[in-house]
C-alpha cells in the first residue's frame, strides 16, 4: 500500500489521465525551440571533431595517440570504461526498481534507459577504434573461417567483454523500445486526430499495431518481467567482465579480487549521477517538475550517498590490503605511485569527488537545493572518469621493471575522440528529447491514483 | 465483421465492476482496452499466460546451444592450448551465462510479437480513439437476445458512451 502522507506525492499537480497524455506528448508534437537547434549544432560540431580524430587514427595508426610500450592503454580504455559505467544506470534504475516494485521509477526510467543505450554505443566505439585496423573488427566474432577454422579464445576476458557488451546493448535497447510501444501508440492516435499524416505513419510503424487490449497488456507485463529479470544479472555481469580485463592481468593495482564488485558499484554510481544530471535538465527545460519532483531527486541523492560510502570503502580496502598483504609492488603502487607519486592529483580528485563530496547528500537541506545537486552530479561524473584514469595510467606507467617506466599524456587526437563521443551522446539525447515521449506516460498513469493527492 | 457493443468508461474501477456484473449474467466479455495495465481487470477477466514457462524453455535451449558450440569449437574443432591451461577448463561459463540471457531475450521478444500478431506495419484494431489516452473500453460481442441487458449493465455501471460498432477482436 502506498500512503502519500507517509511516502510523499509522486505525481504533483492533480493530473488527470488526459493531462498526462498532453504534457508528455506535446514536446514530440511541437516544433523544437531555438536552444534545441543550437545544442544540436554544437553537438554535431563536437561529433565532427571526433570523426576527424577517428579518421586520423585509422588512416595513420595508433601512433597518433600518446601511448607507448608501457602505457599501452590510455584515454581510449578510460573513456570506454567510463561510458559503460554511465550506461549502467538506465538498466539499474529500470530493472532493479521494477523488480523491487518502486513506483517512483516510472517518471525517470525512460530517460535513464535512453541514456544507457547512447552511452553504451559511445563505449563500443573506443575498443573498435583502438583495434587500429577497424576494417578487421569482424575477426573478434566466432565465425567459421578459412584459418583452420581458428576460433577466438573463448577463455579470454577480452572476448567475454565483446559478448557481454553487445548483449547488454541489445538487451537495454530492447527493454527501452518495448517500453515505448504504448506511448508511440498514443502519439499515433493523437496524430490521427490532428490530421498529421506523416507523423501518424511513422509512429504507426513504431507502435507495431498496439491497441491497448488487456490481453496484450497482460502478456506485455509478463514480457517486461522476463526482460527485467534477465537483464538484472546482466548489469552485474557486464561490468564484472570489464573489470576482469584488468583483474586477470598481473599488473600491481589491477590484480585484485575486489575488482568486480568495485567496478559494478562504481558503474552504478556514475550512471546514477548522470541520470541526476539529465533529469535536472529535463525537468527544468520541459517543465516536468510535476513528474520529476524534488522527492524523486531526493531519492536519487540518498542512493548516491549510500553508493558513495561503498566507493569509499572500496578505496580504503584496496589501500589497506596493499599494505596488509605485504606485497611490496602493491604497496608501491598504492602508497607511492597513487597517493603521493606523479599522479597524486588524479588520485585525490578521484577520492574527493567520489567518496567525500557526495557525503553532502546526508543533509536534507542540501538534497533539496537543485543547483547544488546538479553541481555534485557533475563532480561525480568527473570523479568517476578520474577513477578510471588512476586505475589505467598509474598501474601501467610504473610496472615491475623500472627501465620500463614511462610517462603518459594524451595527444589532441585522443582528446578530440573523447569530445566526439560526448557529441555523439548529446546528439542521441537531444534526438530523444524531440522524437520520443520522455516520460513513460502509460506507466505514470498506472501509478497515478494511489500516489497522487487525489482520492 | 462482427457486431460488438462497447462501453466507454472514464474510470478503471467501474470497468472491473462491469466485468463482474456481466459475468454474473453469463455474458462473455471479449476484451477490455485500456491506456495502461490494470491488474484488477486481468484478474476479473481471468487471464492466464504460459509465457514465463516458454521463457524458461528458451533459456534452457540457449544454455545448451551455447555450451555445445563452445565445447565443439574449443575441444573438438580446433583444440588450442593457451598458457598451458586445460583445453576444457569451463572458463567459458561466462559466455554461457551471457548468451543464455541473450538468446532468451531475443526468443521471448519474437514469441511476444508472433503471439500478439504485432509488428511494424500491423494495423491497430482499436474500438475507440481514446484508449491510448484516458478511456477504458469494454467490448462485448453483440447477441440480439442479450443486447438490451448488456447495454443496461454498461450504462448502470457508469459507462459514458455505449455504442455498437463493427470490429474484429481476437479472443
Amino acid at each position: 500500500m502506498y500512503d502519500t502522507r507517509v511516502r510523499g506525492i509522486l505525481i504533483e499537480g492533480n493530473k488527470s489521465y488526459h493531462q498526462i497524455t498532453e504534457d508528455i506528448s506535446t514536446p514530440v508534437e511541437q516544433k523544437p525551440k531555438r536552444w534545441w537547434y543550437i545544442s544540436m549544432a554544437i553537438s554535431t560540431i563536437m561529433l565532427l571533431g571526433g570523426v576527424y580524430a577517428g579518421y586520423i587514427t585509422i588512416s595513420q595508426g595508433i601512433g597518433t595517440w600518446g601511448l607507448n610500450n608501457s602505457v599501452a592503454w590510455g584515454w581510449g580504455i578510460i573513456n570506454f570504461v567510463w561510458w559503460i559505467g554511465i550506461g549502467h544506470a538506465g538498466t539499474a534504475f529500470s530493472i532493479f526498481l521494477l523488480i523491487l516494485r518502486q513506483k517512483w521509477r516510472t517518471s525517470i526510467n525512460r530517460a535513464a534507459e535512453a541514456m544507457t543505450v547512447f552511452a553504451v554505443m559511445c563505449a563500443g566505439l573506443f575498443p573498435l577504434i583502438h583495434m587500429g585496423r577497424i576494417w578487421l573488427a569482424f575477426f573478434i566474432l566466432p565465425y567459421p573461417n578459412s584459418r583452420g577454422p581458428l576460433w577466438v579464445n573463448f577463455n579470454s576476458p577480452l572476448f567475454w567483454d565483446v559478448v557481454a557488451l553487445s548483449t547488454y546493448l541489445m538487451a537495454s535497447a530492447t527493454f527501452w523500445y518495448v517500453g515505448m510501444i504504448p506511448d508511440f501508440a498514443t502519439i499515433r492516435d493523437r496524430a490521427k486526430k490532428q490530421g498529421k499524416k506523416i507523423r501518424e505513419k511513422i509512429y504507426g510503424l513504431l507502435s507495431m499495431g498496439w491497441n491497448g487490449s488487456s490481453r496484450t497488456w497482460f502478456r506485455y507485463e509478463a514480457l517486461a518481467m522476463i526482460l527485467g529479470g534477465l537483464t538484472a544479472p546482466l548489469v552485474i555481469s557486464v561490468h564484472s567482465i570489464v573489470s576482469m580485463d584488468f583483474a586477470t592481468s598481473i599488473m600491481p593495482g589491477w590484480h585484485t579480487t575486489i575488482f568486480p564488485p568495485y567496478f559494478v558499484v562504481g558503474a552504478i554510481f556514475s550512471g546514477f549521477a548522470m541520470v541526476l544530471t539529465l533529469m535536472i535538465i529535463i525537468r527544468k527545460v520541459f517543465k516536468y517538475q510535476d513528474y520529476v519532483t524534488v522527492g524523486h531527486l531526493d531519492a536519487i541523492g540518498r542512493i548516491l550517498v549510500f553508493i558513495s560510502l561503498i566507493m569509499g570503502t572500496a578505496y580504503m580496502t584496496e589501500i589497506f590490503v596493499a599494505w596488509y598483504s605485504g606485497s611490496e609492488y602493491e604497496y608501491y603502487t598504492f602508497f607511492v605511485n597513487r597517493i603521493s607519486g606523479d599522479y597524486w592529483w588524479a588520485f585525490w580528485i578521484m577520492f574527493t569527488a567520489n567518496a567525500i563530496v557526495p557525503q553532502l547528500f546526508w543533509f536534507k537541506k542540501l538534497r533539496k537545493n537543485i543547483t547544488l545537486v546538479f553541481i555534485i552530479s557533475i563532480i561525480i561524473n568527473i570523479g568517476m572518469w578520474f577513477e578510471r584514469y588512476v586505475i589505467v595510467v598509474t598501474s601501467l606507467s610504473k610496472d615491475y621493471l623500472p627501465s620500463n617506466w614511462a610517462e603518459y599524456s594524451p595527444t589532441h587526437i585522443e582528446v578530440m575522440l573523447f569530445i566526439g563521443s560526448i557529441g555523439l551522446f548529446a546528439l542521441g539525447v537531444l534526438s530523444f528529447f524531440k522524437y520520443v515521449p520522455m516520460v513513460a506516460a502509460s506507466e505514470v498513469k498506472s501509478i497515478l491514483k494511489p500516489t497522487s493527492e487525489k482520492e | 465483421m462482427e457486431k460488438n457493443i462497447i462501453g466507454v468508461y472514464d474510470n478503471e474501477h467501474q470497468v472491473v465492476v462491469a466485468i463482474n456484473q456481466l459475468k454474473e449474467n453469463g455474458i462473455q466479455v471479449k476484451d477490455v482496452h485500456t491506456p495502461f495495465p490494470v491488474f484488477e481487470i486481468f484478474e476479473a477477466m481471468g487471464l492466464k499466460t504460459r509465457f514465463p514457462y516458454f521463457a524458461f524453455g528458451f533459456g534452457v535451449m540457449g544454455l545448451s546451444l551455447t555450451f555445445l558450440f563452445l565445447y565443439w569449437s574449443t575441444v573438438i574443432s580446433y583444440p588450442l592450448v593457451v598458457g598451458g591451461k586445460p583445453i576444457f577448463s569451463l572458463a567459458f561459463v561466462v559466455i554461457m551465462f551471457v548468451m543464455t540471457i541473450n538468446i532468451t531475450i531475443v526468443c521471448s521478444l519474437i514469441a511476444f510479437f508472433i503471439r500478439e500478431k504485432k509488428g511494424p506495419g500491423a494495423v491497430a484494431n482499436e474500438p475507440h480513439m481514446d484508449i491510448n489516452d484516458d478511456k477504458f473500453v469494454l467490448v462485448v460481442k453483440k447477441i440480439d437476445s442479450e443486447s438490451l441487458r448488456v447495454t443496461e449493465i454498461l450504462k448502470n455501471t457508469g459507462a459514458v458512451e455505449v455504442e455498437e460498432i463493427d470490429i474484429v477482436i481476437e479472443d
